[in-house]
């Protein structure tokens, strides 16, 4: 006894006896933040003339849902209801009346105006912190009013990144293929649409088999794989003009193809003779690059962000397994280890992390691991899924799913959906058709 | 510094919390240490204290979980609990290019103790407890 | 005479559950006494059609696998000798995987597979050039089942002449 009170004493004494108080928080709670966010404030004639001209009783009111539907769907935020909102839109954005705020618990406010400015529409708004009674942030932006959605999603992005520390996701685009018919005989077209599911617009008429697009850095080319005139090769398509051309002058099939973090190269896998090899091709200057060589399949790559290293799944093993390698296919490593097969490895947008799919059990789910191949996490199990890809902060992961629509398993629908990080957040993506592959675009402004 | 006539009390006190601790929880020696540091509160006007901020402090949900992150805050507070004043202990941090979590996490603490005054302070003891450190740290929560 | 090799196949599974006690399900069973999988490749006729008399057009193959059966081998020296016979006749090898798997490396798989069919040709005497090789991956299933024998179907490489 008397021992343990000595070494009680010695743990005393190297404490500073008059020390401040410390109290560790290491628990709140994990619930979205409530915020509130006003209508954006227009007045009478701007109101009329954007009627005029986009169809739309109040854009204040429209673009204020735009943010709203958006936060709510992050999982990050609770858009309070505007019905228990006490101060008039116009008001709240002069000057908020932060005890009404308070008093419907939000932390968080936002607010704004609208106005009809020769010809343009220009939007102002502010991020308020309830609490400490001040202004965070206030932005300004004029454009053309067909832009109003973009507006929208401009200004969840900032408010976003004001309250999360890090970059939004929602002024962004999905392009993913778009299916119809029997299984025996699917119709499949390449789509893109905004990432809330608006504006949805179909690239290719069905006429051929196309399959796994992914976007450029820039967000303006897409690269696919195509069965035109029965050929599978990989495609590249410039969104803007629509002009289409074939990489490469390869022998065979070419499939699997994603860009190089500095939109240069596609990389893609090359099958011959029944092994698959992993090549890149320079866009400019049309040079080929052999980048594996065994007589295994070494399929899906995909760059680090930093472009010097490619991770790519390979059964060199005797099954389908995740590997690392140098970008020019030096130094392979295999990272997968646990029970089952790995497929469709994708690097972060940040670095660390590389989401998957695993097939074990007859099961599909849908992970990350490390760079490493450590700190295995499985983010969602089903009867079938696959295809993650990342938003660009590296946050969300967007894939497809296949369901049962009868207990016979004769009908299915494929559906696009969307996971955080954390694991938790999953929800679809509503398409106007059954939808597969989806490649998440970057944030088209900064 | 150590104040040496402390010394009967203090040990009189670790007596009855070393006790307590082992009765509850034996086996975990870092509750034993913690407690022990924190000879100001005593357990349960620590654990009301906490138990009244975790509900106040809505952590920010998009924060990495793998980055060392803790905002230490510093209270003046008064008799009744309202907070006078609050000083974020590593304040130069906020406003530094590449510290964006660490100023969401502090604004994040801020509203909380806001939120939460009158804090809910031991009705006794007012020079103890009129300054007040918060160690605000997301990770364990994170994580899980 | 046809009953009799049934029965003899029941006969043979229903020793193999016993001494293994490891038949999964009851459909499993079921699939296997209809005689239409070994293992878990297709051995059925359901799906076959015929590029001429005694020619049929597909083999079948095992979960990841591209080896051929002897089944298989006996299907390919079939189309060997019908593609001798016929010299101005090409074909189109298409290989086929089932929706178990992962859409790109399902791609490879199919290739992998026709590759096998395309080699065994060749060693009868058909020259690469009246051979082309084409993967559909999981992309045109047969049967659009889920379950071991619409995969089972689906695992395939199918001859399709060309001109």
């Amino acid at each position: 006894m008397i021992k343990k009170i000595l070494i009680l004493l010695f743990i005393l004494i190297s404490f500073n006896a008059n020390a401040l108080i410390e109290v560790d928080i290491t628990r709140g709670n994990l619930n979205p933040l409530p915020l509130a966010v006003s209508p954006l404030s227009i007045d009478e004639e701007s109101r009329k003339s954007f009627k005029k001209i986009l169809k739309k009783e109040n854009i204040g009111s429209e673009i204020s849902n735009i943010v709203e539907k958006n936060l709510r769907t992050s999982g990050l935020f609770n858009p309070l209801d505007k019905k228990a909102f006490l101060q008039a839109p116009d008001i709240a954005n002069l000057k908020p009346r932060f005890e009404d705020w308070n008093l419907i618990k939000a932390q968080a406010l936002i607010t704004g105006k609208v106005n009809y400015v020769e010809d343009k529409l220009r939007v102002e708004f502010r991020l308020w912190d309830v609490l400490a009674a001040k202004e965070m942030m206030a932005l300004a932006f004029t454009t053309v009013p067909n832009n109003w959605r973009r507006v929208g999603h401009i200004i969840s992005d900032k408010v976003y990144e004001r309250l999360t520390g890090e970059k939004g996701y929602f002024d962004t685009r999905i392009i993913y293929v778009s299916e119809e018919g029997p299984k025996t005989q699917r119709i499949k077209k390449l789509a893109i649409m905004d990432q809330d599911g608006a504006n949805n617009k179909f690239l290719t008429l069905g006429n051929e088999l196309v399959l796994t697009p992914r976007f450029n850095p820039t967000s303006q080319m897409v690269t696919y794989l195509s069965y035109f005139k029965n050929m599978p090769r990989v495609y590249l398509l410039d969104i803007e003009t629509g002009t289409q051309e074939v990489v490469g002058d390869f022998p065979g099939m070419t499939f699997a193809p994603r860009f190089s973090p500095d939109g240069k190269k596609i990389i893609m896998s090359f099958a011959k003779d029944g092994k698959s090899d992993i090549y890149t091709m320079d866009l400019e200057n049309r040079i080929v690059e052999k980048i594996t060589n065994h007589p295994s399949i070494d399929t899906s790559p995909s760059y680090s962000p930093d472009g010097k290293y490619i991770t790519f799944n390979s059964d060199r093993s005797g099954y389908q397994q995740i590997y690392v390698m140098k970008k020019d296919g030096s130094d392979v490593k295999r990272i997968s280890f646990g029970n089952g097969l790995y497929g469709t490895p994708v690097w972060s947008p940040r670095g660390d992390l590389i989401a998957f799919t695993k097939l074990h059990k007859g099961k599909f789910y849908i992970g990350v691991m490390r760079t490493d191949g450590s700190g295995e996490r499985l983010l969602t199990e089903n009867y079938y899924q696959e295809a993650p890809s990342w938003s660009p902060n590296g946050r969300v992961l967007i894939f497809y799913r296949e369901t049962k629509t009868n207990s016979k398993g004769e009908g299915f629908s494929a559906k696009l959906w969307s996971i955080d990080l954390t694991g938790y957040n999953e929800r679809q993506i509503k398409t106007p058709t059954d939808a597969s592959d989806p490649s998440w675009s970057s944030l088209l402004s900064n | 510094m150590f104040d040496p006539n402390n010394i009967a009390a203090l040990i009189d006190k670790s007596k009855e919390e070393s006790a307590e601790v082992l009765k509850t929880n034996d086996d975990i020696s870092q509750d034993q240490e913690r407690n022990v540091e924190n000879v100001g509160l005593t357990l349960s006007e620590e654990d009301a204290l906490k138990a009244q901020i975790f509900g106040c402090w809505s952590i920010p949900l998009g924060l990495p979980y793998n980055e060392n992150l803790l905002v230490r805050i510093k209270l003046k507070l008064k008799p009744d609990g309202t907070v006078s004043k609050t000083e974020i202990l590593d304040h130069a941090r906020m406003n530094k290019p590449g510290q964006g979590f660490y100023k969401v996490l502090a604004e994040s603490a801020l509203r909380a103790v806001k939120l939460c005054q009158p804090l809910r302070v031991p009705t006794t003891g007012y020079e103890r407890w009129k300054e007040l450190q918060l160690n605000f740290d997301a990770r364990e929560m994170l994580e899980g | 005479m046809r009953l009799d090799k049934i029965l003899k196949n029941t006969l043979l599974v229903l020793t193999a559950c016993l001494v293994l006690s490891a038949c999964a399900t009851k459909k499993e069973v079921a699939t296997d006494i209809k005689g239409q999988m070994q293992g878990d490749v297709y051995t059925g006729t359901d799906t076959v059609e015929y590029l001429a008399e005694g020619v049929p057009d597909r083999v079948f193959f095992a979960t990841n696998e591209s080896i051929l059966t002897t089944a298989s081998r006996e299907t390919l020296r079939a189309q060997a000798g019908w593609l001798r016979k016929n010299p101005n006749i090409n074909v189109v090898l298409e290989g086929h995987a089932d929706e178990r798997g992962t859409r790109e490396y399902n791609l490879a798989l199919g290739e992998r597979r026709a590759n096998a069919a395309k080699d065994y040709l060749m060693t009868y005497g058909i020259s690469s050039d009246r051979i082309t090789v084409l993967s559909y991956g999981k992309e045109r299933p047969v049967d659009s089942g889920s379950n071991p024998l619409a995969w089972s179907k689906n695992r395939r490489s199918v001859t399709v002449k060309a001109n």
